[in-house]
């Protein structure tokens, strides 16, 4: 048996309907039965006490007048009352007087003391107290038979069980016009309903029957399914555009839930795994990306299901375009809770990237490599063009001061030398640049008053401003003239800027130079301004770019001013090595120029300026120095061994020495050195030694003699570049160390005081 | 507590020929006249006064009569039986009965009754015809009443319809036409 819950709608409103309907009439004719019954019963009762009452009164006489005739005739009235069934009256003493039954009836005994009204089996018994002036007289008892109540009864209930079944008849007839009437809109409901799930066909509507809250109901369920037809096509275009876009970028896109299953992937991502998007969504991983892929990415995988965010490059093999590499992504869902529910793949493949990267690099270094090829053929050609230099200016610098040859061979060597001078100049300019550029050139930074620099620059150009008739103006307007800074190459940056100006401006020009303090900073300018023939503004864009010369060069065909432009170039370098500014301005051609520099200046101190003398305090430009060559002299010392592989720069040096009365014993090779130390019979006090060895560097060398002779001190030489063996030649026992090449000023300076400080 | 009827149950009543049966009868017949009958205001002094029944020439009766009124009241009234022997007695009565020995005196008696609400009866057959009021005729054992309307009337009487039911009717024009 179905219960009723799960009966179908209709069957459910029918059986609703009649069980309503039947019950309802059950109630009402139950109910109306025993209110008839009742009624009935009421009115039987009544007309016995009735009929009882009237025939007492009329008894009276008969009963006190002892006639029992009478009695019987008033009794026998009763007959016309067909639910009499019997009568009888008692006398005062209880005696029966008279009596009456209908046919076939006998009477029923009376009980003593009973009420008005008792019934008797089926009969209603009365009875009442026969009155006369108060005096009672007999009592009558009457019964009177409920079986035409029952029968009526009976009657009336068989009419109602007909209206009952009739009834229900006409109810269940009813229901099934009514259910149709009234099912039909929900049936039409759920079979719409059922319909769209079945078909997935949101275009489908229910029909509308009347304006009734089903009516309304149906409107409100199309309203509905209106607005997700509208949201499914919204939602599909979105999915399209989606689709659009991910499908036609560069990347790979997917996204994976907990179990690893492809819940997204754009076309370009299941086309390198030789799919399509449609028939990849459900696959597991280990499936879509293949074993050997997914051995790989697992791990990363399980990561972004941690909640973390990784990124990853690894080579894949991809069945459509074989071994990739690509970097992959993996961001996780943003979630509350600390597992995340999917994650999404985006992949790049960067194999183009990575190749391209790896050809930048490789490039990068070629070039660096030629870079530094061309830096170090520049430092080997600068070492290798300057060292046949060395013998020839020492020789001219000897030769142009040597009193006891003619004047006119004199001037000659001069010349000789001045002009060696230019070219060793323009070989170290050379130099020094691709030592700044190989970062090998170092600072020797100290306290030092710039007053002094700049004397000495001031100095070495006074020779060409004289000659060119140049007004040369000062003006020195600093209170503050300390900078750190390195002496030499400070006085180089003046003395360039100087020369420049020299240069550039033609004879009876002017030249000012300013020097000042620049308020609110802590730092010093020097500004030289000259009426030469000035920089147009592409030639300032480039005035400090190395080799890098004034379109005068070529426009005037000839190489009027000389040079290879490096010189603004190292200027700038060394400034900015000095933390210093350099700044080039001119009004145009012909319009002369202003270079302006700015360094900072030292902290502020208290006390003496650092007397210590620096390695490099030799003048750049080898000053004329009136020293008078000791003729003749010979020193009672021991000798100086000599060890210097170039054997012109040697047997110049040697003559250099022997001129000023020194014992000299030479040396090409650290072999020969020590050859020359075995052999020799006094021991040697001084070794002069070029650090550049053909088998070692002097420093090895003087290690080991120092071992010999303990007593032996030291003279380092050595070649542009190697600032870094000053420590090292200091470490090894050399007291000072000469830079090439070597001048006889060098050696005026430095020999009396290392061989006379001897104890 | 005086038992006024000896009904004998079921069937015809089966009189004993007995004089107290017969005295007894008319006795509680005469008590019973009390309930069916109405005497003016006039024959009662005042408001208690009681009812006066006489008994001429019987014994019988007046000792019956006595047992049954013993203790009983009608309309509140008590009730007196008393021997009428003096002729004056009679207008103090309210009902006279005058035995079947005593019809000499008939007309004496009728005529010492009229001017009062003197209820008549006697078992003297015609009684109710010349000039009494209620006649007692006893018919198979049975005893019957006949019943002067108009001598009651005379009276100042009115007889309950349900006695005059039962009674046979006795009519002065009735008896002139026939």
């Amino acid at each position: 048996m179905i219960r009723f819950r799960d009966m179908p709608f209709q069957r459910k409103l029918r059986v609703s309907m009649l069980l309503t309907s039947t019950l309802a009439l059950l109630l009402a004719c139950s109910l109306f039965l025993i209110l008839e019954y009742l009624g009935h019963r009421r009115n039987l009762e009544h007309t016995a006490v009735t009929l009882a009452r009237l025939s007492a009164d009329n008894l009276t006489a008969a009963v006190a007048f002892d006639d029992p005739d009478a009695a019987t005739d008033i009794l026998n009235n009763l007959r016309a009352e067909s639910q009499v069934v019997g009568a009888v009256v008692f006398d005062a003493d209880g005696v029966v007087f008279a009596s009456y039954s209908a046919e076939g009836y006998s009477l029923p005994v009376p009980s003593d003391g009973a009420s008005a009204v008792e019934y008797r089996g089926q009969d209603v018994l009365a009875h009442f107290p026969i009155m006369e002036r108060q005096r009672q007289l007999g009592t009558i008892y009457l019964a009177a038979s409920t079986q035409q109540l029952q029968q009526r009864v009976r009657t009336l209930a068989f009419l109602m069980l007909s209206v009952l079944a009739a009834s229900i008849a006409l109810a269940w007839f009813l229901s099934v016009i009514l259910q149709r009437t009234l099912a039909r809109p929900i049936l039409e409901l759920a079979n719409t309903a059922s319909s769209i799930t079945a078909r997935r066909d949101w275009s489908l509507r229910a029909r509308r029957y009347g304006e009734d809250e089903l009516g309304r109901l149906t409107d409100d369920f199309n309203s509905m399914l209106e607005r997700t037809q509208n949201a499914v096509a919204a939602l599909r275009e979105s999915e399209a555009d989606l689709r659009l876009v991910t499908d036609n970028i560069p990347v790979s896109l997917g996204r994976f839930d907990r179990e690893l299953r492809v819940m997204f992937s754009n076309r370009p991502n299941a086309e390198r795994m030789d799919r399509t998007p449609e028939t990849v969504v459900g696959l597991h991983a280990r499936e879509f990306l293949g074993e050997e892929n997914f051995i790989i990415a697992q791990p990363y995988m399980e990561a972004a299901l941690r909640g973390e965010h990784v990124v990853y490059e690894r080579e894949f093999h991809y069945p459509k375009v074989g071994m990739r590499w690509v970097e992959v992504s993996y961001v996780p869902e943003p979630s509350l809770d600390a597992e995340p529910p999917s994650f999404v793949a985006i992949v790049t493949d960067i194999t183009e990237r990575r190749r391209v990267a790896e050809e930048a690099a490789r490039a990068r270094d070629e070039a660096l490599a030629a870079s530094r090829a061309k830096d170090d053929f520049l430092a080997a050609l600068s070492h290798e063009l300057r060292t046949p230099l060395n013998p020839v200016l020492l020789l001219a610098s000897e030769r142009a001061l040597q009193k006891d040859i003619p004047e006119a061979l004199r001037s000659d060597f001069d010349m000789i030398r001045h002009n060696v001078e230019l070219e060793a100049r323009l070989i170290d300019d050379l130099l020094d640049l691709t030592r700044i550029t190989r970062g090998k050139l170092s600072i020797q930074r100290q306290r030092l008053d710039l007053r002094t620099v700049i004397d000495q620059a001031i100095a070495a150009v006074r020779t060409e401003i004289v000659e060119k008739d140049l007004d040369f103006a000062m003006r020195e307007r600093a209170t503050k003239w300390d900078v750190e800074g390195d002496a030499v190459r400070l006085q180089q940056v003046l003395w360039n800027v100087l020369k420049n100006a020299v240069k550039f401006t033609p004879n009876g020009g002017r030249i000012s130079m300013e020097i000042r303090n620049i308020p609110g900073s802590h730092a010093i300018e020097i500004i030289v301004s000259d009426t030469g023939i000035g920089m147009t503004a592409d030639e300032l864009s480039r005035v400090f770019a190395a080799f890098v010369q004034g379109d005068h060069v070529s426009k005037e065909g000839l190489h009027r001013f000389g040079g290879l432009g490096l010189g603004l170039a190292i200027t700038r370098m060394l400034v900015e090595l000095h933390e210093g500014e350099i700044h080039a301005a001119s009004p145009g051609r012909e319009a002369g120029a202003t270079i302006t520099i700015r360094l900072p200046l030292a902290p502020a101190e208290v006390g003496a300026k650092d007397d210590e003398v620096n390695a490099y305090n030799d003048s750049s430009e080898p000053q004329p120095f009136p020293v008078e060559v000791p003729n003749g002299f010979t020193h009672e010392t021991a000798p100086i061994l000599l060890v210097e592989d170039h054997a012109p720069t040697r047997m110049t040096l040697t003559a250099v020495l022997q001129a000023r009365g020194y014992q000299v014993v030479g040396a090409g090779s650290v072999a020969e050195a020590m050859a020359a130390v075995n052999a020799s019979e006094v021991p040697f006090s001084l070794i002069i030694s070029d650090i550049g060895l053909p088998d070692g560097d002097g420093c090895t060398l003087m290690h080991a003699l120092r071992k010999v002779l303990p007593g032996l001190r030291g003279i380092a030489v050595s070649g542009y570049g190697m600032e870094e063996d000053i420590a090292r030649s200091s470490a090894a026992g050399f007291e000072t160390h000469l830079t090439k090449p070597v001048s006889v000023a060098d050696l005026n300076r430095v020999l009396p005081g290392i061989l006379n400080s001897r104890k | 507590m005086g038992v006024i009827l000896m009904l004998m149950l079921g069937g015809p009543l089966e009189v004993h020929a007995q004089a107290s049966r017969d005295s007894d009868l008319k006795a509680a017949f005469l008590f019973n006249f009390l309930s069916f009958v109405e005497w003016p205001e006039g024959a009662f002094a005042d408001a208690g006064s009681p009812f006066v029944i006489g008994v001429m020439g019987s014994d019988l009766v007046r000792d019956s009569l006595h047992e049954i009124v013993a203790g009983e009241q009608i309309d509140s009234r008590p009730i007196i039986v008393r021997s009428v022997v003096r002729l004056s007695d009679i207008s103090d009565c309210h009902i006279l009965y005058l035995d079947r020995r005593e019809d000499w005196q008939l007309s004496r008696v009728l005529d010492a009754s009229k001017g009062s609400s003197v209820l008549t009866v006697a078992d003297i057959p015609g009684f109710a015809r010349n000039g009494g009021i209620i006649e007692f005729q006893t018919e198979s054992r049975l005893l019957r009443l006949n019943i002067n309307r108009q001598n009651a009337r005379g009276a100042d009487l009115r007889i309950s319809s349900k006695l005059l039911q039962l009674a046979r009717v006795i009519d002065e024009k009735e008896k002139e036409a026939s």
